[in-house]
């Protein structure tokens, strides 16, 4: 498990993008497992919508894209050359329920194909066990 | 055909922080061209260059922008994205700009092929966005 200090030193992201609150399991270029805690007191809830907060599928996208890339953390690396990946394509995404303030957005990604320094990671988005969401995402590493 | 802030306003659902777009030209009823802007609160830390986030909210927005200017109405809820390729993420909004062209619509489903142009006019990020409007 990596704890919210572990997940801050590995990624780049700061407030407000930082979309990861524990990482529960990591198989290194296999599996992973992490969630985000949705809660009513972010910046996007004002604004999607006004006084019927839904959290966007756009970020939904972008909760996927920061925990399926732990799926590709090394402990024993370099804090400082962790998890440099960027998204470059998102593909078969379906949004098929409703994320709402007060949920638990887990993000379950599976390494799908790794070659050289690309990666694509299938990732299915539940809120209590049911799939919210689900696509494929693309990464390529420095 | 040009709508600035004040009139898109109007239009969306979407309010601050989350309405991206500052104008939008109508080519037609099914393409629109649009300038993205976004609220001070994303732009605080942009430690990895330009959050996908953001570029897809905005992409979703211009293509839902032009539906309702086609008749559609209700809240628009974004329901699929196929092939969004990203050639390029990291750019300044004031150099971009997004198209957004019908593809088809059955009922209250409309699918839109959406595009980001540089300034040399090149496609840097491409899509398809699905959206589905729902009546309130």
């Amino acid at each position: 498990m990596l704890d919210l200090e572990s997940i801050v030193s590995a990624l780049p992201h700061r407030y407000p993008f930082l979309m990861v609150d524990r990482i529960l399991v990591i198989e290194t270029n296999k599996h992973i497992i992490g969630y985000k805690n949705i809660s009513n007191n972010e910046p996007w809830v004002q604004g999607h919508f006004p006084n019927q907060p839904l959290f966007p599928g756009a970020l939904i996208i972008e909760t996927m894209a920061q925990i399926g890339g732990f799926a590709f953390y090394q402990e024993s690396k370099n804090k400082k050359e962790q998890l440099r990946g960027y998204l470059i394509k998102v593909d078969k995404m379906k949004f098929i329920g409703q994320v709402l303030p007060g949920d638990r957005l887990v993000i379950e990604g599976d390494v799908i194909a790794s070659v050289n320094n690309m990666a694509q990671v299938k990732c299915v988005a539940k809120v209590d066990e049911t799939i919210v969401a689900s696509g494929v995402l693309s990464y390529a590493f420095q | 055909m040009l709508f600035n802030e004040s009139e898109i306003r109007e239009i969306m659902y979407q309010t601050d922080p989350m309405l991206m777009l500052k104008l939008v030209e109508k080519i037609d009823d099914m393409s629109v061209k649009a300038d993205i802007n976004i609220d001070n609160i994303w732009s605080k830390e942009l430690a990895v260059g330009t959050p996908i986030f953001i570029v897809i909210e905005a992409m979703g927005q211009s293509a839902e922008f032009m539906w309702r200017q086609s008749g559609k109405t209700g809240k628009a809820l974004l329901i699929g994205i196929n092939d969004l390729e990203i050639e390029e993420i990291r750019f300044s909004f004031d150099n971009v700009k997004i198209n957004a062209k019908a593809n088809i619509s059955y009922r209250n489903f409309c699918k839109s092929n959406v595009w980001i142009t540089n300034k040399s006019g090149s496609k840097i990020i491409t899509a398809e966005i699905i959206h589905c409007f729902f009546s309130s």
